[in-house]
């Protein structure tokens, strides 16, 4: 063997090394600091939307999953006001003083209507990162699940 | 320089470059572990703060009574608000309560959804001067006992990390 040949294994061997050495850096570093924050993102996206359906809503004499039952049955409430109109002002309400004012990015909604509270989260114009998701089954008047839900997904 | 010399010199050359090599690779292996040791900490304080979140909503000098106590994350408004202020006006009973709450600030807010606006109130408040804070926050359900009245609710814990 020449001593370029003797050079070229060395070089190799460096190399191998510094690879197996990252991939196991990569491994047994592997991030349990991002399963623990993603399990407290899930925790606060749940309780959110189990805190907000059963809060009242005074001018509709009902609660929020009451106003959101009201625009999935066609109903009338809140005066004869638009159910989805006014459930459309709640989201924006509950969203805008919590999840905007902590800097994150939000997509809740209610399935099967019009009123969802936006704010850039999982848009194809912005590059967001998907954080959690979330739902709530919506209960209807006859106390059964309407299927549709309370929505949440939120990004950074 | 002469090629022998050049060739004298070569092994001296690629121990040195090869040293400089590990040494950068050394000092890149330490800061990243430490890097990723201050996240996983961050990241384990942060589930401890929940835990204790959760933990708070159930102490009976916060937490709902009568049918509402059926909900787990419920806090009694004039509970919280007799809480924060004897708190706030008495250093023994902060002292008291440092061994469950820690060194933190905790804070109720309460959603008025039909006037848009929210009242903030400070429940406990023990935090050490710091530049930079970490708030973990969990959502709960505010019962009013004087309308009967459920509000939309949050419970927010902040702590100092540096």
């Amino acid at each position: 063997m020449t001593r370029g040949q003797a050079e070229m294994i060395g070089v190799v061997a460096v190399a191998v090394l510094l690879i197996v050495g990252v991939l196991v850096y990569a491994r047994v570093g592997g991030d349990t600091g991002g399963i623990v924050r993603s399990a407290v993102q899930e925790q606060e996206a749940e309780s959110f939307l189990i805190a907000l359906l059963p809060a009242d809503v005074p001018r509709c004499g009902t609660t929020v999953e009451g106003v959101a039952r009201a625009c999935l049955e066609r109903d009338t409430i809140c005066d004869s006001a638009d159910p989805c109109a006014e459930l459309q002002r709640i989201l924006d309400v509950a969203a805008s003083s919590t999840l905007r004012r902590h800097g994150l990015r939000y997509n809740l909604s209610v399935e099967g209507t019009s009123a969802m509270a936006l704010d850039d989260c999982e848009s194809a114009e912005r590059a967001t990162l998907l954080l959690v998701r979330s739902r709530q089954e919506i209960i209807g008047s006859a106390g059964m699940p309407l299927g549709k839900g309370l929505s949440l997904a939120v990004c950074r | 320089m002469r090629r022998g010399q050049l060739q004298t010199l070569e092994p001296v050359i690629i121990v040195i470059v090869l040293t400089v090599l590990l040494l950068a690779g050394g000092a890149y292996f330490l800061r990243a572990s430490q890097d990723d040791e201050s996240r996983r900490a961050a990241s384990v304080s942060a589930r401890d703060d929940l835990a204790l979140l959760e933990r708070l909503s159930s102490l009976p000098e916060l937490a709902c009574s009568g049918p509402a106590s059926a909900n787990r994350m419920c806090v009694d408004l004039a509970k919280a608000e007799a809480f924060a202020g004897i708190i706030a006006g008495d250093e023994t009973l902060r002292v008291a309560y440092f061994p469950i709450l820690g060194a933190t600030n905790l804070t109720l807010r309460v959603l008025d959804i039909d006037e848009g606006s929210s009242r903030a109130m400070a429940l406990y408040d023990a935090s050490r001067n710091g530049t930079r804070t970490r708030a973990t926050r969990t959502y709960v359900t505010v019962l009013d006992p004087a309308t009967g009245d459920v509000r939309f609710g949050m419970l927010e814990i902040r702590r100092s990390i540096g």
